[in-house]
């Protein structure tokens, strides 16, 4: 009897303990929920951590090499990168397909001149514990508190003279006033990340 | 006499297969039609484009369920993601490549993410995408990436019972 006692005691344990360790989902995150943290060594030596990004809020952005729905964006994403940059927001590209390789992503990011890291991505350990799907998808983090506060798109046509919902510029203009963001999450077409 | 009968005919069969390989726009009233029309049937919707690798992959497989069950009741609609130049030249002539001789679509929807909470309002939005309805117009199964024919004939069969 004492030995049922104990078996069920220490099954109670672990059933808890694995609870706790599931906060790190591999499912994704709803807006609102505790993201944790996560190291990216870039393919230039630099690490990047999602705790220490020195911002207030970092946006992170699953990009692509080739996905037409991403291509349109360059300038777009340059120009929040200029207006957020300043403060405290830091913009982070992460490439996690498997069929875009490390020279390629820095060739692109040089032909296109992104004016932030774009981190790859090996084995899609960041996209699958963030749960991204597509790109581009954005997640954004307040740092303070380590909560997923946007989730979505970048806008709501990937023609920029056809944009009516600038949704992330929107989010990060509420989040620097300090208000709720208001729409904080949306969704767009985008093309599958490719996954290992 | 003779060669304005010969024109009239090859006018006649030009129309007829261009019209036979129709690329339509799709909004809400055009899928809630196609639903309506198809009524009593399986449905399957794929969303696809041609610069999309899995999508162009699979593609032949969704074909080869087209032609196995076409005369059951079971219905296949293509929806190309496609936009800009690439609607117009190559959308066409993959279908042509891939023996799609029977109406196909491509998104009109004013928004996207209108069409995308249309089909189901937990798919994020990426492609290929393959969204299968029964007989009365449920949704059953929601593919989201590459499948196999063998995952899309499994999920169409029980339904067509």
């Amino acid at each position: 009897m004492k030995l049922i006692k104990s078996l069920l005691t220490i099954a109670i344990v672990f059933a808890l303990t694995i609870n706790s360790f599931s906060n790190d989902k591999t499912d994704g995150y709803k807006v609102g929920d505790k993201v944790s943290d996560f190291t990216i060594t870039n393919y230039d030596g630099a690490t990047y951590t999602l705790s220490n990004s020195g911002a207030k809020a970092t946006v992170i952005i699953f990009m692509s090499t080739e996905c037409p729905f991403v291509q349109p964006y360059t300038d777009r994403l340059l120009g929040l990168n200029k207006q957020f940059g300043s403060n405290g927001i830091a913009i982070w590209g992460i490439n996690s397909n498997k069929t875009e390789p490390t020279d390629e992503v820095i060739n692109h990011a040089k032909d296109r001149g992104y004016t932030f890291p774009i981190l790859k991505d090996d084995n899609n350990v960041v996209a699958d514990m963030l749960g991204a799907a597509r790109t581009p998808e954005v997640f954004v983090i307040d740092n303070n508190s380590m909560t997923l506060i946007y989730h979505g798109r970048i806008d709501d046509n990937k023609e920029a003279d056809k944009v009516t919902s600038n949704d992330l510029q929107n989010a990060l203009n509420d989040f620097i006033a300090g208000n709720a963001i208001t729409t904080n999450q949306t969704k767009a077409f985008g093309c599958s990340i490719k996954k290992n | 006499m003779k060669k304005y009968i010969i024109l009239l005919l090859i006018l006649f069969i030009f129309s007829s297969i261009s019209q036979a390989q129709e690329l339509l726009p799709a909004n809400k009233n055009v899928l809630d039609s196609i639903k309506s029309a198809n009524k009593g049937k399986v449905i399957l919707f794929n969303f696809w484009a041609t610069w999309c690798k899995p999508c162009v992959e699979e593609f032949p497989d969704l074909v080869k369920l087209n032609e196995k069950y076409k005369d059951s009741t079971f219905k296949i609609v293509f929806v190309s993601l496609d936009f800009g130049k690439a609607l117009g030249e190559n959308t066409k002539a993959f279908l042509k490549k891939h023996d799609v001789d029977y109406t196909s679509y491509f998104n009109n929807f004013a928004k996207d993410e209108d069409l995308i909470n249309y089909m189901d309002k937990n798919w994020e939005g990426s492609i290929p995408a393959t969204f299968i309805f029964d007989k009365a117009g449920v949704l059953k199964k929601s593919f989201i990436g590459k499948q196999k024919y063998d995952d899309f004939k499994k999920v169409v069969i029980k339904y067509l019972k």
